[in-house]
């Protein structure tokens, strides 16, 4: 696979009064043209902070080391002027809450229009043209008149969905939606994984989906990456992850998640995963997951495992995935 | 129904809204006419989005806020012409636990202290030794471990924080515990577990729930009985095995479709139904059916109309005229 975006490496710390907290480490992964890739996390996972480091996002006691390709173009440490032609244009993002992404004080015509006037050369009409026409490709109704429209009299949703338009105006290469649903009402959260499914159908873009919600997954991603306290534990297609997750956090959340069509009913599902993730100011020196983990081994305590590659895309970070012991 | 322990009868709550300096006042109607019985030992789920008023009816049953019209029938006796000792009495078998633990526990006392709060309040002739010997078998109960009791909010995570907030509900062994989107702020590992506590803590007190969430999913895991609300008023209530396997009211239908299911397989083959728009204001609800402008079955009657909430099979009722010409 020619990844458009790679990720190599990546390391993201903050330095805090407590000292020296790292987020992410050794974070490696890529997507292609035209693939959906799900990062899969739990709050504090890092999920968020890998792509906010990718993109000098970052707050500012935050440091990133490794690199992160676009096209081959090393974005990490990438000069300021560079990096504000590549973000809007060639990469997009969008957030859980359009509202504080959103400027408050300008019409939703003129701030979508800004951004073309940034990155390119149209004239007046010809933005206007283009803005109506990414407000119409995400479904937003009476479009033309919509421009006139202030942020805060739209419902969340509406919202979203003009972040979306946004983020298409230029058509980047690469979509980065983090939490895009979270926020929003579950038959709203329906329409915009539509528009996002409608997207990847309409286009190559390839898309970066950091979500906590293994449902959202489900329906849009081509393959996985699931994070624990910072690192990836195990990666591969959306099948094969849904169908046999090997690490045993994988197989955790996903047991633990509640599913609407378990017909047990009241009183079923929903295999807990026992304590809580481990504080980033004080990770264990081996296995991050070992104190949650049933099958702990000696060997998980005291060495961290690396991430294996199993073939077909398959890769786990765990002790006994790689001496065969799980199953 | 058998003995029901709260019975709620047409309850209202309507809140007065500025509509500006000429407007003059609109009537929200966050509450319109619900009723519904919760037996001894059972769980009702209380599903719907936001602004569906599910928050407002649980504090109304509370009366931590006045309602407008209608009974709160709590063990036979009428909450709304109560004086206020004998609410205050009435409290003690009737607690909540709310959706965020750290922000309803009081930051400046420790988390032993909060849990013995209510002890202090009901059961003043309790002498320190034993308050402390309950507050510690309640910790235990719920999973706290015996060094938190001098611990404060801010030094515990969310998980910990609501079994906080459940172990103080459930100090003074109430007979019904309601659940304001109690499990939603959390990661999902976590929420296995809470909702694991209250599944442990319903069997072994005879506890009955009055669970409110958005999620579908949690719900399916933890209700024996289930009601949907949609603007204020009762779309479908009854068993929850029926409305989850032959849901009746299109509304009902649409949030059953549109929550994801944690599995490529089905999210992918799902039949696609999308509900459009967003939820109408409640300050202009529409004419007739309130789901009518969403729906995608209206028929004739609908907005002249409206529903009565009428016996729909399988021990469940259904809001909709035409429910019968739907499945």
């Amino acid at each position: 696979m020619s990844a458009l975006f790679r990720c190599q490496d990546l390391r993201v710390c903050f330095d805090t009064p407590d000292g020296e907290v790292v987020a992410v480490d050794s974070l490696s992964l890529g997507v292609a043209a035209g693939e959906c890739l799900g990062v899969v996390g739990e709050s504090g996972s890092g999920k968020s902070q890998s792509f906010l480091a990718a993109l000098s996002l970052l707050a500012g006691n935050g440091r990133v080391t490794g690199a992160a390709r676009l096209e081959g173009e090393n974005l990490i440490g990438l000069a300021r002027r560079r990096m504000r032609r590549i973000l809007g244009a060639k990469i997009a993002m969008i957030f859980q809450n359009p509202m504080t992404a959103l400027t408050p004080h300008m019409r939703i015509g003129a701030q979508l229009a800004e951004v073309l006037k940034v990155h390119t050369g149209l004239d007046r009409r010809q933005r206007r043209a283009r803005v109506i026409a990414a407000l119409r490709q995400v479904g937003i109704p009476e479009a033309a008149r919509q421009l006139r429209a202030w942020p805060h009299e739209l419902s969340g949703g509406m919202r979203q969905r003009v972040m979306i338009a946004m983020a298409l105006l230029c058509a980047p290469r690469l979509l980065i939606a983090d939490e895009p649903t979270t926020a929003l009402d579950v038959t709203v959260q329906a329409q915009i994984l539509e528009v996002l499914r409608g997207i990847k159908r309409a286009s190559d873009m390839a898309i970066i989906l950091i979500t906590h919600d293994f449902g959202v997954v489900a329906g849009l991603c081509d393959r996985v990456v699931v994070l624990y306290a910072g690192r990836i534990v195990e990666r591969g297609d959306v099948g094969a992850i849904f169908a046999d997750p090997r690490h045993p956090y994988s197989r955790g959340l996903l047991a633990s998640m509640p599913r609407l069509d378990d017909t047990a009913g009241a009183g079923a599902g929903g295999q807990a995963i026992p304590g809580q993730p481990p504080d980033p100011r004080a990770l264990p020196p081996g296995c991050a997951f070992a104190p949650r983990c049933a099958d702990c081994q000696p060997r998980c305590r005291r060495e961290r495992p690396a991430l294996r590659s199993f073939g077909e895309g398959r890769a786990v970070a765990c002790h006994l995935v790689e001496a065969g012991l799980s199953p | 129904m058998s003995k029901a322990l709260l019975t709620v009868r047409d309850l209202a709550v309507h809140f007065p809204v500025s509509r500006g300096l000429w407007g003059g006042t609109a009537m929200l109607r966050a509450v319109d006419g619900v009723s519904f019985a919760v037996a001894a030992g059972e769980s009702l789920g209380v599903v719907g989005e936001s602004g569906c008023g599910k928050s407002t009816l649980a504090r109304a049953v509370l009366r931590l806020i006045p309602a407008t019209a209608g009974a709160v029938i709590w063990l036979g006796e009428d909450l709304a012409g109560v004086s206020a000792r004998q609410m205050r009495a009435a409290r003690r078998g009737l607690q909540i636990v709310f959706q965020d633990p750290l922000a309803s526990l009081d930051p400046r006392m420790t988390i032993g202290a909060s849990i013995g709060e209510p002890l202090e309040v009901f059961e003043p002739g309790l002498d320190r030794a034993a308050r402390a010997r309950r507050v510690r078998a309640m910790m235990e109960r719920v999973g706290l471990a015996p060094d938190m009791i001098n611990r404060y909010p801010h030094e515990i995570s969310g998980g910990q924080g609501q079994r906080v907030g459940i172990a103080r509900a459930m100090i003074l062994a109430p007979k019904l515990v309601i659940c304001d989107e109690a499990v939603s702020a959390l990661d999902v590992s976590i929420q296995a577990q809470i909702i694991a506590l209250l599944r442990d803590l319903q069997a072994e007190f005879g506890l009955s729930l009055l669970f409110i969430s958005h999620d579908l999913a949690v719900v399916r895991q933890l209700c024996q009985r289930v009601m949907v609300l949609y603007l204020g008023k009762v779309m479908e209530i009854g068993a929850a095995g029926a409305i989850f396997t032959a849901p009746r009211h299109p509304y009902t239908r649409a949030l059953l479709a549109a929550t994801p299911v944690p599995d490529p397989l089905v999210e992918r083959n799902k039949p696609l139904a999308v509900l459009a728009g967003d939820p109408p204001s409640p300050l202009l609800p529409p004419s007739g059916c309130v789901f009518r402008t969403r729906c995608a079955h209206v028929g004739p009657r609908c907005a002249r109309d409206i529903p009565d909430l009428s016996e729909a099979g399988e021990g469940r009722q259904a809001a909709c005229h035409y429910w019968r010409e739907l499945s």
